[in-house]
């Protein structure tokens, strides 16, 4: 146990070593990252340890507390951490994700001459998204939360010279910000109801109806404040802006943002705050999740930017997450997290390559790539786009026909078709902007006078590139979820994470909730549970045959349209126009929240620079005016009557002085003289 | 014919010592100023013996014998001065020793 304690100590501790030595080692030293690579070299080998234990069931949990703040006895607010076996998962996620995005970035970002302050960032980036993990606590998650908003700003804006890339971060910024408001809020109601910020805790206190307060309402507001901020950090629907605008950041930087560290942080947090969820509070959640999967797929179909068709997967595949938390299937969606972060890092990675190969050009139309040249390039972005469409045989089939097979459920006990309908809508149009992007890269050779020829790159460089590649190529396959391709109950890393969802002590409340208000609801919790099972199966060949045709459809309609020009894109373009052109235009939330945020705040600032100009300052002017004149009033008193005053009364003194001076003359007769009056008039005076 | 009486002494005294103290502010011949002195001196003489005379008062004439030391002893210190005076100025005018206003 005590080895298991160091080594599990040893992560944090070596990252936190990590970001302090790159922190504090002067600049001029050269390849000064190979201290903080070194570090997370530490950080990766001790969570495979950890992962082996997990994986041959040693492992229990781990807690330890940082007794930080001693307020009073009503009030505790003991830093707990808590490392379970999802827990673990997701710390080798991070670390082995963070750790080959900086072995990529190394060849990537070479010429770069701040590479020290990017290894900084990165890695305070990574430490942060570790205190999330592990965070019981409310509060310390959310000093976490605000660092990973913070890291994200600087290497969103990492290439600081370059204007959108400086505004991409503001806006990433701003945007978190909004949602920060809202689960900072939420913090402040569960402090002042329960006393207490320790989610094991709060769920106790609901569980047993402690405190007056804790009616479903007053929960309710506080997990919609918190879910505001998930949903901004998240990229979800209402605040999804900011994401795509983010792909200005490195490319190494999209990768650990969208597969392990930013956008991940989101759904953990709701996964955190699962335990204690209301049921219209989880309907909620997977209603924004099912509008986002469905918007963001649609408006990556326009899209011609090949990081920003990726970012849009990315937010769409966020939005099945949330749905499948909606849904009350909470280990699937940390499930897909896992299944996801892989494939999508690998994703980026290679985006970044192809980028890289055609001297930063992003455009999917200019790029053409000779599958014979780059094999593993090839190799990989199939397997990727594969698991990206859920294809059966890779990971993310497992977790994401799963997430589809509960909405089915979901929908069909609630009777409410939109989930499933939208959902499985989303995948068809995820499978035909994936395969658009994979044709058009791969096969679709360009006529024009564009790029065709990628730069070559020589073989010592390509290591550093396609390493990370083809590892998460080899991730992305389905057994590292599960021994059988298809069966989702025999998934090691989904059963796990289930397990310990009874171990968040929440059950009591769940039942009473949950069983009050949407029925079998709850069932849906217990992947190994009979009467889930049943359903299930029943619906699982439904489920797998329609994802199937969805995604024939998908593919086909791109094969179409990209590889055989049986149809041009811009006749479908014209033909419909203004779907088209909502699309294009990312369903107008943009302008929508230019006319919103950005018009209203000119116009506020304006009013209030005109209020400034003729109000304030012109009441500032009036004042200084008149103090002026009285000053002047002051002046010629002070001048004329107080220093004439004194004037006159030197000058009285003055003459009196020189009356009286021209006695003194010297001479002894005239003393004499004066003595002999002076006597006289002395006697004069003596006699009378 | 009317005897002398201590008025006519007076008056006389007062004579002189006016006589004396005009010599002593108005002559520019510092000597005359010290003769003017010893007028004063010995019209407070005539004075005291006009007043033992005619008062009966005994310690006059002890007081003229005083004056007249002092007198002496004045005279003598006074012309040391005078020497002095010459020598800092070429000159007895008391006028031209008008440097005590400083």
């Amino acid at each position: 146990m005590a080895t298991i304690n160091l080594i599990f100590f040893s992560i944090p501790l070596s990252a936190i070593v990590g970001f302090i030595l790159t922190f504090i080692v002067p600049k001029k030293i050269k390849r000064i990252y190979f201290i903080e690579i070194f570090f997370s070299l530490i950080t990766l080998l001790s969570s495979l340890y950890l992962l082996i234990l997990v994986l041959s069931k040693n492992f229990s949990s781990i807690h330890f507390s940082i007794d930080i703040f001693k307020l009073n006895s009503n009030f505790d607010l003991i830093f707990n951490y808590q490392a379970n076996k999802t827990e673990i998962y997701l710390i080798f996620l991070t670390a082995l994700i963070s750790f080959l995005v900086r072995l990529y970035s190394i060849e990537y970002l070479k010429n770069e001459e701040r590479l020290k302050n990017y290894f900084v960032v990165l890695s305070l980036f990574v430490l942060s998204m570790y205190g999330i993990i592990l965070s019981k606590n409310l509060f310390s998650l959310y000093i976490f939360w605000e660092l990973v908003g913070f890291c994200s700003y600087y290497l969103i804006g990492f290439w600081r010279h370059k204007e959108a890339a400086a505004n991409a971060a503001k806006k990433a910024f701003i945007v978190n910000r909004i949602g920060d408001i809202g689960f900072f809020l939420s913090i402040l109601i569960f402090a002042s109801t329960y006393k207490t910020l320790d989610l094991g805790n709060i769920s106790n206190a609901i569980g047993k109806e402690i405190y007056p307060f804790s009616q479903k309402e007053f929960l309710f507001i506080a997990l919609l404040l918190a879910s505001l901020g998930a949903f901004a950090k998240s990229a979800q629907m209402p605040f999804y802006v900011w994401l795509p605008d983010a792909m200005e950041g490195p490319t190494p930087i999209s990768a650990l943002i969208h597969a392990a560290t930013m956008v991940a942080a989101g759904v953990i947090l709701i996964s955190k705050l699962f335990a204690i969820s209301t049921a219209e509070f989880l309907l909620i959640v997977a209603y924004i999740g099912t509008i986002t999967a469905l918007a963001a797929s649609f408006i990556a179909l326009s899209q011609n930017d090949i990081k920003k068709i990726l970012a849009y997967s990315t937010i769409s595949q966020l939005g099945y997450m949330f749905a499948a938390l909606g849904f009350g299937a909470y280990s699937l969606a940390l499930g897909h997290l896992i299944a996801h972060a892989f494939f999508k890092a690998g994703l980026f990675l290679s985006a970044g390559y192809i980028i890289h190969l055609f001297e930063g050009e992003q455009n999917i139309k200019k790029i053409f790539i000779d599958k014979k040249k780059e094999k593993i390039l090839f190799f990989s972005f199939s397997i990727f786009s594969l698991s990206l469409c859920g294809f059966p045989f890779f990971s993310s089939f497992l977790t994401k026909d799963s997430i589809l097979n509960f909405s089915l459920i979901f929908s069909i006990e609630n009777n409410n078709y939109f989930f499933s309908a939208s959902l499985f809508l989303a995948s068809l149009l995820t499978s035909f902007y994936t395969f658009k992007l994979f044709f058009q890269i791969f096969f679709n050779k360009k006529e024009h006078n564009f790029l065709n020829h990628a730069r070559h790159i020589s073989s010592d460089n390509k290591t550093l590139y396609l390493a990370p590649i083809a590892i998460f190529a080899v991730l992305s396959l389905f057994y590292i979820f599960s021994s059988t391709p298809f069966d989702v109950n025999r998934s090691f890393v989904l059963n796990d994470i289930t397990s310990e969802l009874k171990l968040l002590a929440i059950h009591d409340f769940y039942y009473r909730h949950i069983d009050n208000t949407k029925g079998d609801f709850l069932n849906a919790l217990d992947l190994n549970s009979l009467e889930f099972n049943q359903k299930y199966i029943r619906y699982h060949l439904l489920t797998t045959l329609l994802s199937l045709l969805m995604f024939s459809i998908g593919i086909v309609f791109a094969a179409i349209l990209y590889i055989k020009n049986i149809l041009k894109p811009e006749k479908i373009k014209k033909k419909l126009f203004f779907i088209y052109k909502l699309s294009e235009k990312k369903l107008y939330f943009d302008e929508l929240y230019d006319i919103i945020f950005v018009d209203l705040t000119i116009y506020l600032s304006r009013f209030a620079a005109f209020i400034d100009k003729n109000i304030i300052d012109k009441t500032i002017e009036f004042v200084s005016y008149s103090t002026k004149i009285i000053a002047l009033l002051a002046k010629y008193l002070d001048k004329y009557l107080i220093d004439g005053t004194l004037h006159l009364i030197a000058f009285i003194f003055e003459f009196l002085g020189l009356l009286i001076r021209k006695i003194q003359t010297g001479k002894v007769q005239t003393y004499i003289a004066l003595s002999v009056l002076i006597m006289i008039i002395i006697y004069i005076f003596i006699t009378n | 014919m009317t005897s002398i009486s201590l008025q006519h002494f007076l008056i006389l005294s007062f004579i002189l010592f006016s006589l004396g103290t005009y010599a002593v502010i108005v002559r520019k011949n510092i000597l005359v100023a010290l003769i003017g002195i010893e007028l004063i001196l010995n019209a407070a003489n005539l004075n005291f013996f006009a007043f033992s005379k005619f008062k009966n008062y005994q310690f006059g004439e002890l007081a003229i014998i005083f004056v007249i030391i002092i007198a002496a002893a004045e005279a003598a210190v006074a012309l040391a001065i005078f020497i002095n005076l010459y020598r800092n100025f070429a000159s007895i005018n008391p006028d031209k020793a008008n440097t005590m206003k400083e």
